[in-house]
């Protein structure tokens, strides 16, 4: 006769503020976390969804980086049209004080791990709209953390492209693994 | 008992694929119909009517090309060095005025080129997007070797051009116009005669002359509803004059039409590209202006036709360095205006191929 | 360009004043009819003129190089009504609604480009009001393309039109303050975009650039 199944809770089955250092001190086990998380970061880094926001001039070289000739899809790179399915926003063009409040709602509206590149000096530091100007963001950093710069008015399309990459590299080196236990584990001792 | 129903309110954007940038439309819907549309624009604006007033004559070529409508860059220049030309009486040499047709009918193209690919994905013709850009990429190649920017060029001064063509330039814009004809039939192909296309396009979203004209629409918005318009035949700037050209004009109003007119521009920019090539006189091409200029006290009011439209300037100098007060007259604002009155009574559906069939770039409409 | 147009609405409403003409050729060789070009009267210009005698640029008297008049504020709407629906005007299109901020004058010149798709003739028409009474008429009625032009107007230099339908502010957000292409205005940041600022501040310092848990 089955005997009704007792609930237990997720954090006594896997007591998560302790895996990190049951990882770590058994034989070989950080080595193992860490291949793991290279073979994820190596996924990752090879299928970076931006979401398709463009703002200004640069989005223009933004499509035309996903356009012939440049084809960012073979690294792939492929727009997606909603933030849920995103996990990168490029900040294309100069930002106005007024869309600030949305850009920063879609990138919360991201789910982790997220990345932003800031793509021309507008969206890094207001660029040429820095002086005497009453309407431009000076800088997309004021209001969401930037991952890569992208120099340029406008970045070329490869200048862009070199921003992927710079970003690749950086999910390459992410301690992701470890960093998602720890915050799981932080989030179960909080409740 | 009468069925009862409400009005829905959807909202679009600013973050919506096809919305084109960073403009947010208010839809009412009953059901599917499109009661009512509310633009609701602003998100880019960058004030640069402000910025113009802060920057010398010369620093404000680099600012317009930017500030205005981005996809064309050349046209934003050439409207300003022409009414900084005409309040200070400046002339400009033969061969610079050939050169900035050239330049300014390949960024018509190149305009036109991105409006057809985002048309197209618009419609789901994914195809017209890789082919626009496709050419549109030979174009940015000469613009580059020319001027050294793909999208902002600063190129033109005022009284002339930057810098003289380099060499083999107007061979190789030779060859693009004959790659370029060769590939507008493509075009004809893929989407001219596309059923689904047509479905989508022909009799949707029509603006009657009379509304054009009154809400102050222009360009091919305002040329599909048959308005023969064009200011570079009605008052025509540079070497307009001296080349035979014509205006595609239709009477339809639909989005079918406006397809049809900028299709047909295209053809009409490579044919003036051709004539100013073979007549393109040597000699300077930049009259001696100073750095600091500074332009008679006056006002001016300069216009031109942009990709988009009527694209004009009034300046206002009091005799300083910098201009006392500019103001754009952005063609697709008031084309965007007009928005309004096309979309009403279509279904929900069509406002995207509405929307995408007037070609408004953000940046001209907030500036 | 011809000021014929000025001059025949100067004759139908004697209240106008035409643009200050001094510079400028006469009337007549301006006026080449449809179809010229405009490009070549600017180089034409310098050579019908007599050299006038160089003199510093504050003592030169403006040009105005667009034809256009001066219209008490009284008569914007009437001026407006006939300019738009007499055939012998026939200025259907309207080109943009601005102003220009005069602070020395404690004066904002709101400025209407005209023009006739029929002729082809432009006319600008300008209104002085004052700056701490800024309001006029609004021609949305005539021209309905005025709509969005006049919301800028608002939105940007703080211009009240009387009678427009929907008179807010297009540009900027609604709770911006200030008129910020008014000459005497000073920009700061929104206090909410200060506290934003403050927090990513932290941040970054606390965390490492770009760097987040």
């Amino acid at each position: 006769m089955p005997t009704e199944p007792q609930y237990v809770p997720r954090s006594q089955v896997l007591p998560l503020d302790k895996a990190l250092e049951v990882i770590d001190a058994l034989p070989g086990g950080g080595v193992i976390l860490t291949k793991v998380e290279e073979v994820l970061n190596w996924g990752r880094a090879a299928s970076i969804w931006p979401l398709t926001f463009g703002l200004a001039c640069c989005a223009i070289e933004m499509m035309q980086a996903y356009a012939t000739r440049f084809d960012m899809d073979r690294m792939g790179i492929i727009p997606r049209a909603t933030p849920r399915q995103a996990d990168c926003i490029i900040v294309a063009g100069r930002a106005t004080i007024k869309i600030a409040p949305i850009v920063r709602r879609l990138w919360e509206q991201m789910p982790e791990p997220k990345y932003v590149i800031s793509m021309g000096s507008c969206a890094t530091c207001g660029g040429p709209f820095y002086y005497d100007n009453y309407s431009i963001l000076k800088g997309i950093d004021q209001v969401i953390p930037v991952d890569v710069y992208v120099p340029g008015c406008p970045p070329r399309p490869e200048a862009l492209i070199e921003g992927f990459l710079k970003l690749q590299d950086k999910i390459k080196k992410e301690p992701f693994l470890r960093r998602r236990i720890a915050r799981a584990a932080a989030a179960a001792t909080q409740a | 008992m009468a069925l009862r129903t409400e009005e829905l309110m959807l909202n679009m954007g600013p973050q919506h694929p096809s919305t084109h940038g960073v403009l947010r439309m208010v839809v009412t819907l009953d059901g599917e119909n499109v009661v009512d549309v509310q633009p609701d624009i602003g998100y880019l604006h960058s004030s640069v009517e402000k910025m113009m007033e802060n920057r010398t004559y010369l620093q404000n070529i680099a600012l317009v090309d930017r500030g205005m409508d981005y996809l064309s860059a050349m046209a934003n220049e050439e409207v300003w060095v022409l009414a900084c030309e005409r309040l200070g009486k400046i002339e400009v040499p033969e061969r610079a005025r050939y050169i900035r047709t050239i330049m300014l009918e390949l960024q018509r193209i190149s305009s036109h080129l991105i409006w057809l690919g985002t048309f197209g994905i618009d419609l789901g013709a994914f195809t017209a997007f890789l082919w626009a850009m496709r050419e549109r990429e030979r174009i940015m190649d000469l613009f580059e070797s020319a001027t050294g920017g793909r999208l902002h060029h600063v190129y033109f001064r005022i009284g002339g051009v930057f810098e003289d063509l380099p060499e083999g330039w107007t061979d190789r814009c030779e060859e693009f116009c004959d790659y370029f004809l060769d590939r507008l039939p493509e075009y004809d192909e893929l989407l001219t005669g596309n059923p689904i296309f047509l479905a989508r396009t022909q009799g949707v979203g029509v603006l009657p002359l009379d509304t054009a004209i009154a809400m102050g629409a222009s360009g091919p918005v305002a040329r599909a509803s048959g308005l023969a318009y064009d200011v570079r035949k009605a008052h025509p700037y540079e070497v307009y004059e001296r080349v035979e050209f014509d205006i595609p004009v239709r009477s339809e109003g639909d989005c079918y039409a406006r397809y049809l007119v900028r299709l047909e521009e295209m053809r009409q920019s490579v044919r003036i590209i051709r004539q100013c090539l073979e007549r393109l006189p040597a000699g300077e091409i930049r009259s001696k202006v100073a750095v600091t200029l500074r332009l008679p006290k006056g006002e001016v009011y300069a216009r031109t036709e942009s990709p988009r439209g009527d694209l004009g300037i009034y300046l206002v100098s009091d005799g300083a360095d910098r201009p006392y007060r500019v103001k754009i007259r952005a063609p697709a604002f008031s084309n965007l205006y007009a928005l309004t009155e096309m979309m009403r009574g279509w279904k929900v559906a069509d406002v995207i191929a509405i929307l995408g069939s007037i070609d408004i770039v953000l940046s001209d409409v907030d500036r | 360009m011809s000021w014929a147009l000025a001059e025949k609405l100067k004759a139908a409403f004697p209240d106008v004043e035409l643009f200050p003409r001094a510079g400028t050729e006469p009337a007549g060789t301006r006026d080449q009819g449809p179809g010229t070009g405009s490009g070549e009267q600017v180089t034409a210009a310098p050579e019908s003129t007599p050299a006038a005698p160089r003199r510093p640029a504050h003592e030169v008297p403006p040009q105005y190089l667009t034809p256009g008049v001066y219209v008490p504020r009284e008569k914007l709407l009437p001026v407006c009504t006939t300019l738009a629906g007499d055939p012998e005007f026939g200025l259907t299109y309207l080109s943009f609604v601005s102003a220009v901020d005069w602070p020395d004058r404690n004066e904002l010149e709101v400025l209407y480009h005209l023009y006739s798709h029929q002729t082809r003739q432009e006319l600008a028409l300008k209104v002085r009001i004052p700056r701490d009474d800024a309001h006029i008429p609004s021609v949305s009625g005539v021209w309905d393309g005025a709509n969005w032009h006049e919301r800028e107007a608002y939105d940007l230099l703080g211009i009240t039109f009387d009678g427009h339908p929907n008179l807010r502010r297009i540009m900027m957000t609604d709770d911006w303050v200030g008129h910020p292409l008014r000459k005497d205005y000073v920009y700061q940041d929104p206090p909410w975009l200060v506290e934003v600022a403050k927090e990513r501040q932290k941040d970054a310092e606390g965390l490492g650039l770009g760097e987040r848990v």
